[in-house]
């Protein structure tokens, strides 16, 4: 549906370079990265705002796109229906279908006691599920979404995330940029970018089988400190430390020589205190992005 | 360091807050989850000592949360997701405006430190309103440091932040907690609940849960007989309040 052959792309420093990705229909894409990392500038360069600097973007004919920009671009002083009969007519919906339309898609995100309030004046939530049901009133074929749950709560994430579900099983194709690892599992496909460099591109379940790493977490009653944080981290074979609560996290490539490291240095620690774990994304991310060259910004 | 008897705030009909009771230790790193609405800022504000509940009681670092409200606000640090710096100063005119306010003693040389700590060095003469949000959020941070309170309070001070950001703000808490510092947190983001040595779920005004976050995981394992993550717990104990 969409290819990039070669493309590299510079902006003030140069980006990316040299990617030959291949977007298909009707799949979930997860555009995963931090601020900065280059997310926000890969949708647009794949929706034609920017163009590459070398290589070529190949689209399907008639692709129609739906956009959501990070700042959504609702009309705040226009009320709910008259935003969506608006952008409506603009793709070039007549008067009548675009009333159906916003109306059916009101329905979807329960919004219909809302349709004659002003946008500016709903909360964030309201405001991020309006703008999306905004940019499929032409039934796009692809729909891109930069950071849809950023600064939403718990609950309208979860219904952020059901729209895109409902969405795609009409057959769209959802590119979807986040900063929360978390949302990489509703994804079919993650790109991990970082520092405007493409990580990788695989499907969650490839990158949990092919992660190279272990994953410990230190009993909580052995507390430790932060200063033994940092002489793990210091330690052969040890990929990085931290606390999640207290719990301590290791990733390491060979549990038994750290383990039988550290209880040089901590003889009241046995194997028996340390249980691996299952890596979660962020120990992903963070193993990539070491390998990959990056630094954790420390 | 935290201790509430069943506070609660009520606002014309709704209970903001509805009788919660909690007790945060010394060192520890405590977590406010809740969706808007729950109640977090409302519970936050009685404890700062800037809001006088309706029902119930409680202490902050030993101090009656009604009648020594002034005290709290004092011996407390707090830090919001609006910094509150002043923008049209320097970062070191913000560090020392703080310490003159808190009254700290030897203001230069706890400033000098601050800059240290959090690496100031090469912004200090330069104005708030020309650092980028990573960098003001340090200064926001040592400003909420600047008298060395025993008790710091972080409402929802990383929101906007990304997970680089975050993973060193988590350090400094840890390295403050390991001191003895109280750390009282809010947030809507699972991630960040997960590093808080223990955390309570808001729900309505009301606690819903409360605990380690293994302890949690765990027991909504064995009713769900599945890997439960943090956020499968959350909708867990809000869908059980609803159903009740």
């Amino acid at each position: 549906m969409i290819q990039l052959k070669n493309v590299s792309f510079s902006f003030d420093k140069p980006l990316f370079q040299q990617l030959n990705l291949t977007f298909s229909a009707k799949r979930i894409y997860g555009i995963v990265g931090a601020d900065g990392s280059g997310k926000s500038t890969f949708l647009r360069l794949l929706i034609g705002i920017y163009r590459p600097t070398e290589g070529k973007i190949e689209r399907s004919d008639q692709l129609l796109y739906g956009f959501v920009s990070e700042n959504m671009g609702l009309y705040e002083e226009m009320n709910v229906m008259e935003n969506l009969l608006f952008f409506g007519q603009l793709y070039g919906l007549s008067k009548e279908e675009s009333r159906k339309r916003s109306e059916e898609l009101l329905a979807w995100v329960k919004l219909e006691p809302f349709a004659t309030r002003p946008a500016g004046k709903l909360s964030g939530g309201m405001k991020r599920k309006l703008a999306v049901i905004r940019a499929i009133v032409h039934q796009p074929h692809c729909l891109i979404l930069d950071e849809p749950t950023y600064g939403v709560d718990p609950v309208a994430r979860q219904e952020i995330w059901a729209l895109i579900k409902k969405i795609h099983q009409q057959g769209t194709t959802i590119l979807v940029s986040t900063q929360y690892l978390n949302e990489i599992a509703y994804c079919d496909e993650v790109l991990f970018f970082h520092q405007g460099k493409l990580l990788t591109k695989a499907p969650p379940a490839e990158l949990m089988e092919q992660f190279p790493y272990r994953v410990l977490s230190l009993s909580e009653e052995k507390r430790l400190q932060l200063k033994d944080l940092k002489q793990l981290r210091q330690m052969e074979g040890v990929l990085d430390a931290y606390f999640r609560g207290t719990e301590l996290i290791l990733l390491c490539e060979d549990p038994q020589a750290v383990k039988r490291a550290y209880e040089k240095e901590r003889t009241d620690l046995q194997a028996s205190d340390w249980i691996e774990i299952e890596p979660s994304y962020e120990e992903i991310f963070v193993s990539l992005m070491k390998r990959g060259g990056g630094n954790l910004g420390d | 360091m935290i201790e509430l008897d069943s506070l609660a705030k009520r606002f014309g009909s709704f209970w903001a807050v509805d009788h919660v009771s909690l007790s945060v230790g010394k060192g520890e790193i405590y977590g406010l989850l809740g969706a808007n609405g729950a109640g977090k800022t409302t519970l936050i504000r009685m404890i700062c000592g800037v809001l006088t509940p309706t029902a119930g009681k409680g202490q902050v670092l030993g101090l009656d949360l009604r009648r020594e409200q002034l005290k709290i606000r004092q011996q407390i640090g707090y830090m919001s997701q609006k910094f509150s710096l002043y923008r049209d100063l320097t970062v070191e005119e913000n560090l020392l405006f703080y310490a003159r306010i808190y009254g700290v003693d030897r203001p230069k040389e706890r400033i000098a430190s601050l800059i240290d700590q959090f690496s100031l060095h090469q912004v200090k003469k330069q104005l708030v309103s020309a650092l980028g949000t990573g960098v003001r959020q340090r200064v926001a941070f040592g400003c909420a440091l600047v008298h060395q309170p025993a008790l710091l309070i972080l409402d929802e001070a990383t929101s906007g932040a990304d997970l680089f950001t975050r993973r060193l703000f988590w350090e400094h808490l840890y390295q403050l907690a390991e001191k003895g510092t109280t750390i009282l947190v809010t947030t809507h983001y699972m991630d960040e609940a997960e590093r808080c040595h223990r955390i309570a779920l808001l729900n309505r005004g009301k606690l819903i849960a409360e605990g380690k976050v293994s302890e949690l995981k765990k027991g909504v394992q064995k009713e769900n007989r599945e890997k439960s993550s943090l956020e499968d717990v959350f909708f867990y104990y809000m869908n059980k309040k609803r159903e009740a």
